[in-house]
């Protein structure tokens, strides 16, 4: 009765620890007794695990696994400078001077659609993967050949990577993983065409995973090949679904109705 | 320390659609947090991961699921939730990253990773199980709630009003959410029980 009544206290103290609801003590005292009791990590890794497949198997991964690419890419970016306030001053009187010359040399020299293209193609962080699985659950062999296409993509690798990619094949559950994979690869060669298909497969595909992310790169790769309207077509869709990349796209969106 | 009203704030603007205030603020907490987390897991690239799979689940609770915040202290909490799924993952996890220098001759690493597939395999028909189990012993209106979106794709709790002209969206959630903690809870129990008998 007692050990029953303890793993009924430690399923309370899990779910709302996972529900963000433990008070700071109660959160405190939770994460102490976790390094203690056996238990309790147990029992917390085995809730993980049911939690992790339930989750994917009633679609919640899908937007769990937007967002964290999401915010991995928001960390990337730089920090904010700190500044003190004599820098802050100095800083002040000279973006005066410098926001006039600029309006007057954004109107003679303001970046093309193209150019601003370049640049978010270059800056836009690749999506990789790597092993987040939950505990206790094992890599199968077209996971590893992602994680393992991920690493040599970051080295440049790519025509190493595209060739373990093209290993996976298109009944694998992990096909349409691969083909991100490999228009990326496209983007970074600037085999524009290739990438537009690659990433309208997985526009056409059932699982909306990947669609912000096709959908923001194929917009790059139309702007690339001068394809406006389908360019404008798809950061629409970026604007109507708010997808993380909303703000990139409805800058880009107004540069190109600007320039036209 | 951001306020939970501020918070709360900027979770209602992403709903609205603008996630900057949100993304702000999650970047500060990131960068505040991450020397310890790079202490604590060892690399940056792990600190990255972890942080952004906790405040993922943050988003799809109270941006995407629509839960009220409760009053707690959200940066305590990233950090420990981090630390600890990094902990879980790291305990459990005895899969080889393949070896790019060549050391682990290729037919042994294929033979290992049929092995885990088959592992995996299993574990995962044992989690089918108890989620079918523990499914079966839920309320009827969890049932149908379950049905309703494993049968259509669908999950959020505006398309699932539709399916329920009997319920509010509000109520709605709240149902869902219920059912969903009920499930995992039970699921997990029976799950233990399976995994107990397999290994007896």
């Amino acid at each position: 009765m007692k050990n029953g009544a303890n793993a009924e206290h430690n399923f309370d103290l899990i779910q709302r620890f996972k529900a963000f609801e433990l008070s700071e003590d109660e959160l405190k005292a939770f994460d102490e007794k976790l390094s203690k009791d056996a238990k309790l990590r147990l029992e917390l890794e085995r809730y993980q695990q049911v939690e992790s497949y339930i989750d994917n198997k009633l679609g919640r991964s899908d937007t769990q696994n937007t967002m964290s690419v999401h915010f991995k890419s928001l960390f990337k970016e730089n920090k904010p400078l700190v500044i003190n306030r004599l820098w802050f001053s100095v800083a002040a009187v000279l973006s005066g001077c410098c926001i006039a010359v600029y309006v007057i040399s954004s109107f003679l020299f303001s970046p093309s659609v193209n150019e601003i293209s370049d640049n978010y193609i270059k800056n836009t962080n690749k999506v990789l993967f790597s092993n987040t699985k939950a505990p206790g659950t094992k890599m199968t062999p077209s996971e590893a050949i992602l994680i393992q296409s991920s690493a040599l993509l970051t080295k440049d690798s790519l025509t190493s990577a595209l060739n373990l990619l093209n290993t996976i094949p298109d009944t694998d559950s992990l096909f349409l993983a691969a083909v991100l994979l490999k228009g990326q690869i496209a983007m970074e060669r600037q085999e524009w065409n290739t990438a537009i298909s690659l990433f309208q497969f997985i526009l056409e595909s059932p699982s909306p995973s990947y669609n912000d992310i096709a959908l923001w790169n194929q917009a790059l790769a139309y702007v690339k090949i001068n394809a406006i309207p389908q360019a404008k077509n798809n950061l629409s869709i970026i604007i109507q679904e708010r997808y993380p990349q909303a703000e990139k796209a409805k800058q880009l969106l107004d540069k190109i109705k600007n320039d036209i | 320390m951001a306020s939970i009203t501020e918070i709360q704030d900027w979770v209602n603007l992403a709903k609205e659609g603008n996630t900057r205030p949100l993304d702000r603020y999650f970047k500060t907490i990131y960068n505040k947090l991450e020397p310890k987390l790079i202490n604590k897991l060892g690399s940056k690239s792990v600190a990255e991961e972890y942080l952004a799979l906790t405040m993922a689940k943050f988003w799809e609770k109270f941006v995407h699921e629509n839960h009220p915040l409760p009053h707690v202290n959200f940066d305590a909490y990233f950090a420990i939730m981090a630390k600890n799924a990094y902990i879980d993952d790291t305990r459990k996890k005895d899969f080889k990253l393949l070896d790019l220098e060549g050391n682990l001759k290729k037919e042994e690493y294929e033979e290992e990773l049929e092995e885990d597939h088959l592992e995996q395999e299993h574990l995962d028909s044992l989690k089918e199980k108890a989620m079918l189990i523990a499914t079966d012993e839920l309320t009827d209106i969890c049932k149908d709630i379950f049905n309703v979106i494993l049968k259509l794709g669908i999950s959020k709790p505006s398309q699932l009003q539709h399916h329920f002209d009997n319920l509010d969206v509000r109520q709605i959630t709240a149902r869902k959410y219920d059912c969903m903690q009920q499930l995992k809870r039970r699921a997990t129990e029976i799950f233990n029980q399976l995994l107990d008998k397999h290994q007896n």
